[in-house]
């Protein structure tokens, strides 16, 4: 396409120094996202990932070799919801039912208005709230991954489901990913803590008060499949312990019956907000029109990266255990999909 | 922020042929508007020097400015116009940066930025399948939430009127 434009694109340079190619040979590798043609010895294989509601949210064909996964090809399907288009023509105070993008939602608006902080209780009350959404989603995908295993470990004894030899058998060493591969496909959250690196916006976060709580980041180094699930246990941990802290310092607050100030215009122009999902960084940027509706609104989600991610992850794995390790990820196909 | 000086002091100092726009900071995130010509540059520049260690790409998406952009820019181009940016997040220094460039709506193109940041794929597919801003030397420009044969660009301000013509 001519370009109308003075682009200095490294694609228009002619002579290509040996670090362009080794970057182009990685992203390669990274992005496998379209084959052209399977080798005589390759056989392809549409499936779609073992999540409730995700049948037609997520199109993963796989290239295989014997039993050893060589390429796969991941679309997300076409179940497009258009939030983001929706909320540029909802109003103010009744925008969508945004589910888990609430939270980050309403603190961006509240930057976007100047409204006012609200008191230590109502921030400890949001924190209970958005880590026991978290307490959930973890255990939603213990669930799945229990289920796939077939594991015959008591479904309510969590102790024994995380020291389950089964599972740990059919997880340890698999869709393994080290930290710079991580970061290159922007995976945050247990992904990247898997890796060692203690990389949680809650150690940050200003808007809740998990520094009142001593939060402090889970992380283990083995950076396969396992140490993710473990990972998921010593999450539950944590958000059981801040949940119990939030509760004693939301009771030692007075009780709060001031009315929340109503939102009606905005102050700024621009506002984001960022949160640490049970998956990883979430955010979410608006932008205000003139005559009080949103001009734009921008959700990130960490499952989004995820999905991406999917067609590496599976690069070498074994057949049988493609099914185990995509349930594992915890991808939210609502968040994929909005 | 856990730097001494702001990225755009570094970018200055280390990196004068990068023309800075404006810059827009707050407490909470740096924000620079740059040249669409040195963005590659300032991108690779940014994720590789120690000072600033901008490695891991957050988000990159566009907005369509049909109306005056004065309330947000000191000297904004004329609308219509397309504002792509860029989130980028250093996980050892603890900050994030906020990277804009302007679009001419007439001719929606920008160069793409995955040799630098491989997970650009699909969010420059995103880009493209939205807001119709083609991406020069993408790998794989398909449509990704859409269906392939699905018409126009949702996000583009004036969907719905080319939409019902």
């Amino acid at each position: 396409m001519k370009s109308h434009f003075n682009l200095d694109c490294a694609s228009d340079q002619l002579i290509r120094s040996a670090q362009e190619e080794e970057q182009r040979a990685e992203r390669k590798r990274l992005f496998r996202s379209t084959r052209f043609g399977v080798s005589s010895s390759e056989r392809v294989c549409k499936i779609l990932p073992y999540a409730t509601g995700g049948e037609d949210k997520f199109l993963l064909s796989l290239y295989i070799e014997g039993r050893t996964v060589t390429g796969a090809d991941a679309e997300i399907g076409w179940r497009h919801q258009g939030l983001e288009k929706h909320l540029e023509t909802a109003p103010w105070d009744s925008p969508a039912d945004l589910k888990a993008f609430s939270l980050p939602f309403l603190l961006a608006l509240e930057k976007l208005g100047h409204v006012p902080a609200p008191s230590l209780r109502q921030k400890l009350a949001r924190l209970i709230a958005y880590e026991s959404f978290r307490l959930r989603h973890h255990l939603e995908v213990i669930a799945r991954v229990v289920e796939l295993v077939g594991s015959s470990s008591p479904s309510d004894d969590l102790a024994r489901i995380r020291d389950d030899s089964e599972i740990r058998a059919h997880l340890i060493g698999r869709a393994k990913v080290d930290r710079n591969t991580a970061i290159s496909l922007g995976l945050t959250g247990i992904m990247l803590r898997a890796t060692g690196l203690a990389d949680d916006l809650r150690a940050e976060d200003e808007s809740l008060p998990y520094h009142l709580l001593n939060f402090v980041p889970q992380t283990r180094t083995e950076s396969d499949a396992y140490a993710r699930f473990l990972l998921r246990f010593a999450e539950i941990e944590m958000s059981m312990t801040l949940i119990q802290r939030a509760k004693r310092l939301r009771d030692e607050q007075p009780a709060d019956s001031t009315i929340p100030t109503p939102f009606i215009a905005t102050s700024s122009p621009f506002a984001f907000a960022y949160i640490e999902a049970p998956e990883g960084e979430l955010v979410v940027s608006l932008w205000a029109a003139k005559e009080g509706a949103m001009q734009r609104v921008r959700i990130k989600t960490p499952s989004f990266a995820l999905a991406s991610a999917i067609p590496t992850l599976l690069l070498g794995a074994d057949i049988d255990d493609v099914a185990l390790i995509l349930a594992s990820l915890g991808v939210d196909w609502v968040e994929l999909d909005r | 922020m856990s730097l001494e000086t702001p990225v755009e002091t570094v970018l200055r100092k280390r990196f004068s042929r990068i023309q800075i726009v404006e810059s827009l900071s707050n407490e909470h995130e740096e924000h620079l508007v740059l040249r669409q010509r040195h963005l590659l540059d300032a991108l690779d520049f940014l994720q590789k020097d120690p000072d600033t260690h901008l490695n891991l790409l957050v988000d990159i998406s566009a907005v369509h400015h049909h109306e005056s952009a004065k309330g947000l820019y000191a000297n904004p181009p004329q609308t219509p116009f397309f504002e792509v940016f860029y989130v980028l997040r250093s996980t050892r220094l603890k900050y994030r940066l906020r990277i804009s460039v302007f679009v001419s709506e007439e001719e929606p193109l920008m160069p793409t930025v995955t040799a630098t940041f491989p997970n650009a794929n699909w969010l420059e597919r995103e880009m493209w399948d939205l807001f119709g801003i083609f991406i020069e030397g993408h790998p794989d420009m398909r449509r990704l939430l859409l269906p392939k044969d699905f018409t126009g660009h949702p996000l583009r301000k004036d969907y719905e009127e080319s939409f019902q013509s």
